[in-house]
């Protein structure tokens, strides 16, 4: 350990007692990764704050130093926050992982950032409430304030946006030490029920920032009761043209709740898990429907499923969705995964026709590379797209590697690196912002728009502490 | 010191396959009512990532990459990382990939290279040797090892018998009222069986989990020779661990073994099942049980075996006057007792703590019984009721059974 980290562990360990403090080297590894095919980066120092009060403390020391701090959820990012982790100091934020209050008279739940979607989900349940979008893919492990810096998407995102629309307050500690709540919460004394009415919305600028402005310690968010019946639809399309019809037809009829297109590649994966209606399918799209009751849940599915039949799509067995949906969480999700071959993500949002023109820019991609595939064992497959806010598809592939071939990680970043270059140079939209993503978009930002986001940066971190390079604002 | 990690090579496919997704954690699942992965973790004695499943494998990459020197500091903190675990198995129950993964394996392979670079804890060299020249952990002299067995019992150690009755050196030298209890149960219900006597040696389990193998092994080969000496069919076993230890590490390391293996549950739960089980008496309590790691989780592991689940209960539910409660945690999601993998012996205070708060969790049911079916359970959980002052009343599934026989 440096002189300098020394000082900063001892400094730490006043403030969190020294149990929560690490700069031990195999601890230091067992931090140095996300999910995303780049390189480890070891941090100096980790440390586990449990309160509000130590994460604005653990700022204020690093400003004395200008040292570089780096808050962190589950660590499943897809796209390389872990570049920013070198010699920082990495918070743990799984400690704060209390449901402070779920209050059912104002319709609103408030947690502590560490908490997991899935722990949110099971005690909502228990109540019969839930948050309109329930959480990433990942839900299980990812924490409420990973997936609000990565406007994250999956279950309810068709009907409910990104996680981030949920909220209505967050608590942030700035990069200086200072607390601050947004929405209602702004005045003391109001309730954190609304997001908008108190002069500009601040609460936006620290969603979807991969956590550059602030580290958010609570999020207060709307709830809704948890739907009692709900409808699988389940079409197979004869090809991707028709497949993106009937998607605009069923989701502008704006009742379902997920809705889902898969290319041939997942139907067979899936077909030969056992769902044996989406076998030798080409195309597919599933729809899930939640409504209060059997009625009005009846009524919509009947309108959805004529939307859906004007195009010419066919029924199939919706075996898979029921699986899938969520009392499943994610649990579908690895077994795609061929002999237990590690994944590589990409996500582009796109409106929905324009996936036709994505579908060949993954299809130039992956011819690039056949070779250097077939080569290194990669397996790479356009997988799916979900829709999201009504009027766009989030794209879905990924990449199979084994990662103990040599060589072959380094052919994925390549490749996974490429792919979203070409994507965000076609106007494909991301969110998951680690180096990899977050820099791109950045340098594709128009100039006023960089620079007026690096001078609120520069307010708010003044010494440029909190995740240096993030969103290159720093 | 000679730096070699020549049992975790062998699972370099398994550390590859791990998608750092972090389900091995902590996990809430409304479905089963999943509400906590590794006990560690929950009771706090998990600091850091480090320590948890994700965390040992990206470790255990690291060092086969060569990126993580090994030296007296960090060999030391490897090893309280390593040993804060009571090899539970719950992270391979709730990892997505579990099919690709034997995260035990990866650990327990990881403490055996450590062991042999001599990083092993104080506590675990000690009962290594010990159990070299005395066959038990306990530190007890071997000649002590039948003093559990009453002499109305009238059993000659060693005879020519059908069966073998495996004690097990945690129900011969502290837990001897399991002794007791299986061995009158065998009698009342005319059972052709011997012991082994003397000639019964520590299965190796507590060795195998801490990463000696050398003397595990040693062990294991003499148990094996003398069994097959008396010619017995098969052996039963009233400890989880010992009978997990001849099915998953003797099979692995000595081939297929020549003779059946029963844990006690399976084999009386059978019998009941045959008619062959009278029983006379009932029992008015309202009881709860724990399942033991050794025949739950790690069974389902292999997957040869099926997890013995029902069978426990069975007895249980085959006791006149007996109300049975479910904890929240059972079955393939119990709460580990916190006794295994070393970790009483390395980290006593900690392993206490996890049986807390499995007493915790049985007091909820409002029984005012625990049963299970492993004298180490027992052990740690009957020390956690002293701890708690506890009003709940530990006892063996063989101990309930022999009251009403
Ligand atoms: C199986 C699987 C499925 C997935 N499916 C999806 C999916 O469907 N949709 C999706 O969007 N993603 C998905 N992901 C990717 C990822 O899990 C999500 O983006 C998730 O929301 C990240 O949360 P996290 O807690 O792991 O955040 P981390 O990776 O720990 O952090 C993400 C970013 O947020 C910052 N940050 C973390 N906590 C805070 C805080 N409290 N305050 C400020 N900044 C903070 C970090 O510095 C980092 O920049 C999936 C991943 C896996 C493994
Ligand atoms: S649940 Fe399995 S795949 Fe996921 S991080 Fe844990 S060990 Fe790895
Ligand atoms: S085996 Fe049990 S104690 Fe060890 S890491 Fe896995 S869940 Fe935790």
């Amino acid at each position: 350990m440096s002189q300098e980290a020394g000082e900063i562990v001892k400094k730490l360990t006043s403030i969190l007692g020294e149990k929560y403090v690490t700069a031990s080297l195999p601890d230091l590894i067992a931090y140095s990764c996300d999910i995303s095919p780049e390189p480890r980066v070891l941090p100096d120092v980790v440390v586990r704050p449990k309160t509000t009060e130590e994460v604005a403390e653990i700022l204020k020391e690093a400003n004395k130093t200008k040292k570089p701090v780096v808050p962190r959820g589950a660590g499943t990012c897809p796209a390389g926050f872990i570049k920013y982790q070198k010699n920082a100091i990495v918070v743990d934020m799984t400690r704060m992982d209390e449901i402070i209050d779920i209050n059912e008279k104002e319709m609103t739940v408030t947690v502590e950032c560490g908490v997991t979607w899935g722990k949110l989900y099971y005690e909502l349940r228990k109540k019969g409430w839930r948050v309109g979008s329930y959480g990433p893919g990942s839900a299980l492990s990812a924490t409420v304030g990973g997936a609000l810096s990565h406007h994250s998407l999956a279950y309810g995102c068709a009907k409910y946006g990104s996680v981030s629309e949920n909220v209505t307050s967050l608590e942030v500690v700035l990069p200086t030490g200072a607390i601050i709540n947004t929405g209602s919460g702004a005045y003391p004394h109001a309730k954190k029920a609304q997001r908008y009415g108190i002069g500009p919305d601040l609460t936006g600028l620290f969603l979807g920032e991969g956590g550059a402005f602030g580290i958010k310690t609570k999020a207060t968010m709307m709830i809704h009761p948890f739907p009692e019946a709900v409808r699988f639809l389940c079409y197979e399309a004869e090809n991707l043209k028709q497949l993106l019809d009937a998607t605009y037809e069923v989701s502008k009829t704006r009742i379902p709740s997920d809705i889902l297109g898969f290319n041939p590649w997942l139907n067979n994966a899936l077909g030969e898990a056992g769902f044996k209606s989406l076998l030798g399918k080409d195309y597919t799209l599933h729809v899930v429907i939640e409504a209060p009751n059997d009625k009005v849940a009846d009524a919509q599915a009947e309108y959805v499923d004529n939307a859906a039949k004007k195009t010419g799509v066919k029924e199939v067995g919706a075996e898979w969705l029921k699986f899938f949906y969520y009392p499943r969480f994610a649990e579908w999700w690895p077994r795609t995964s061929p002999k237990g071959k590690r994944w590589y993500a990409w996500c582009n949002k796109i409106p929905i026709y324009d996936y036709l023109r994505t579908h060949e820019l993954i299809e130039e991609l992956f011819n690039k590379y056949k070779d250097e595939c077939e080569k290194y064992q990669l397996e790479p497959y356009d997988v799916m797209y979900f829709v999201v806010d009504w009027n766009t598809v989030d794209a879905l592939l990924l990449v199979y590697a084994w990662d103990d071939v040599p060589g072959a990680r380094e052919v994925v970043r390549k490749m996974w690196r490429e792919g979203f270059e070409r994507f965000v140079a076609e106007g494909g939209i991301h969110y998951w912002l680690g180096s990899a993503v977050g820099e791109l978009v950045a340098r594709n930002w128009a100039s006023e728009y960089r620079e007026t986001l690096r001078a609120i940066k520069k307010v708010l971190d003044p010494n440029g502490i909190l995740i240096p390079g993030m969103l290159l604002l720093t | 010191m000679e730096v070699k990690w020549k049992n975790l090579e062998k699972y370099k496919t398994d550390i590859y396959r791990c998608i750092r997704c972090g389900y091995c954690r902590d996990q809430f699942r409304f479905r089963d009512n999943v509400t906590s992965v590794c006990p560690l973790r929950v009771t706090g004695a998990h600091t850091f990532e480090s320590f948890e499943a994700r965390g040992k494998i990206e470790i255990a990459s690291a060092v086969l990459e060569g990126i993580l020197p090994i030296n007296e500091d960090t060999g030391k903190r490897l090893a309280e990382i390593f040993y804060m675990c009571s090899t539970c198995r719950n992270c391979w129950d709730k990892c997505y990939v579990k099919d690709h993964i034997d995260h035990v394996g990866v650990f327990e392979a990881f403490r055996a290279d450590l062991f042999s670079m001599g990083f092993g804890l104080p506590q675990h060299k000690k009962f290594a040797e010990w159990t070299k020249q005395n066959h038990n952990p306990y530190l007890e002299p071997h000649e002590k090892r039948l003093d559990w067995l009453p002499k109305e019992f009238n059993i000659k150690p060693m005879e020519s018998a059908e069966i073998v009755y495996f004690v097990g050196c945690t129900s011969s030298y502290r837990q001897k009222n399991i002794a007791r209890a299986t061995v009158s149960i065998l009698k009342k219900l005319g059972v052709n069986f011997t012991i082994l006597g003397l000639e019964e040696w520590c299965c190796g389990s507590p060795l195998f989990r801490v990463g000696a193998r050398e003397v595990a092994e040693e062990q294991g080969r003499h148990n094996i020779e003398v069994i097959e000496k008396i010619g017995a069919k098969s052996v039963i076993f009233s400890c989880a661990g010992c009978y997990r230890t001849f099915r998953t590490d003797y099979q692995e390391i000595f081939g297929n073994l020549k003779f059946n293996l029963l844990h006690i549950t399976e084999f009386l739960s059978q019998l009941i099942k045959e008619g062959k089980v009278k029983i006379t008496k009932e029992l008015k309590m309202k009881v709860t049980y724990h399942d033991p790691c050794h025949i739950v989780r790690h069974l389902a592991h292999l997957g040869r075996k099926a997890p013995l689940i029902e069978q426990p209960r069975e007895i249980l539910k085959s006791i006149p006057g007996v109300e049975f409660v479910e904890m929240e945690r059972n079955k393939l999601n119990a709460f580990c007792c916190g006794a295994g993998g070393g970790l009483r012996a390395g980290f006593t205070e900690q392993s206490l703590e996890l049986a807390s708060e499995r007493i915790r969790e049985a007091e909820k049911t409002g029984c005012e019984t625990l049963v299970s079916s492993c004298p180490f359970c027992y052990r740690n959980l009957t020390d956690a009721i002293k701890k708690l002052n506890s009003k709940m009343a530990m006892y063996d599934v063989t101990e309930l059974l022999d009251m009403v026989l």
